[in-house]
């Protein structure tokens, strides 16, 4: 529906913005709207200032090196569809140099993970930690939502996400 | 609470993040650029002490991106962090503190910073939900609000920049405002 004119408005808007005269005989409704209006000039004539770009670099390095942890690969291991069925399959991570390759399988009820990342890292799971064997590792887990891992390394750390993102099926 | 459609935005921002996304923690850095800058600036700190205020704030957004749960609230947590970290940077530096300060109690001088830090966190994030709200018109509206109030043009400069013919500035600011104000009061803006 399109909106009346109100005659009221340009004044009240006036008043508020520009100080112009008092608009007479306010209803009481247009009082309440000149009360919003105060708040929004005193909100809209704050000055923003713009970070310059040297602090907004200095700040997006505050985030860990190891951050870029997107799948890079995937490769179903036995009969499924991804994100439907799969009882196996193989994601690669590519965290900047570093490579990442997980293995899924399903087993039982739960999943078996078997991992291979650089030599020398450490695996770290919500409950323990592990210490791989030349960059090969296992574990179990009860559902593929937590097949998640941080491989530490010497220098940082990378958040491996549970398979689950990787067949976009947090179902399971 | 901010812009509804922003709130899940900024929730799919806070997840990515927690996930180790890169590209997420920098459009987060973008999204709170201003808000988090201004606060320093506009209590009268210099560049370096606004910039050590800024790269305070996101260490410590860094630090909580597990702990807030809520995207709607990330403003005003942002806004918070950034206005009691500016009263923590100007209090060490010196300069600001009066002779009054001096003779007061220190946990009085500290509780005085931090009523003073939240009301201007809370002025901040108005003036950042307001902004969003203008970001979120239409073009003409936009453009128009954003060259009278963000670029601070005068009518006679807003008929070069927009090409606005100056007898249609007034009603077309007034229909504007008055559609800003029904998006905000939708929100929430004017409560409390």
């Amino acid at each position: 529906m399109k909106r009346q004119h109100n005659h009221h408005e340009e004044p009240l808007i006036a008043w508020v913005f520009d100080e112009g005269p008092k608009p007479e005989a306010m209803s009481e409704r247009d009082a309440l709207r000149s009360e919003q209006f105060v708040r929004m000039a005193s909100a809209l004539r704050a000055g923003f200032y713009d970070a310059p770009d040297h602090s907004v670099e200095r700040a997006e390095a505050v985030f860990p090196v190891a951050r870029r942890i997107l799948p890079k690969a995937f490769g179903l291991g036995l009969a499924g569809a991804r994100g439907l069925a799969a009882t196996a399959f193989q994601v690669m991570y590519e965290a900047e140099d570093v490579t990442v390759r997980v293995g899924y399988e399903r087993e039982g009820q739960g999943w078996r993970v078997l991992g291979e990342g650089p030599a020398g890292a450490w695996v770290e799971l919500p409950d323990r930690d592990l210490e791989p064997d030349e960059g090969r590792f296992e574990f179990e887990a009860a559902s593929l939502n937590g097949t998640g891992f941080v491989l530490r390394l010497s220098d940082r750390e990378i958040p491996i996400p549970p398979g689950s993102e990787a067949t976009h099926d947090e179902s399971r | 609470m901010p812009n509804h459609a922003e709130s899940g935005d900024l929730q799919r921002l806070l997840a990515r993040c927690r996930r180790g996304d890169s590209r997420a923690w920098s459009e987060l850095i973008e999204r709170f650029r201003s808000l988090v800058y201004s606060i320093p600036r506009r209590m009268g700190m210099g560049e370096d002490d606004a910039g050590d205020v800024f790269q305070a704030t996101f260490v410590a957004l860094y630090r909580s991106l597990h702990a807030i749960e809520d995207g709607q609230a990330l403003p005003k947590w942002v806004a918070t962090t950034a206005a009691r970290e500016s009263y923590r940077v100007r209090r060490l530096s010196g300069r600001y503190v009066t002779v009054d300060d001096d003779a007061r109690a220190l946990d009085e001088v500290l509780q005085d910073d931090e009523e003073r830090a939240d009301e201007t966190a809370i002025r901040a994030s108005e003036a950042d939900w307001v902004r969003q709200g203008v970001r979120g018109l239409g073009a003409q509206c936009r453009d128009l609000l954003t060259a009278l109030y963000v670029e601070g043009l005068a009518y006679q400069e807003v008929v070069t920049a927009l090409g606005i013919p100056i007898g249609s500035i007034g009603p077309t600011r007034a229909r504007c405002l008055e559609k800003l104000r029904r998006t905000l009061e939708a929100e929430g803006f004017f409560v409390g």
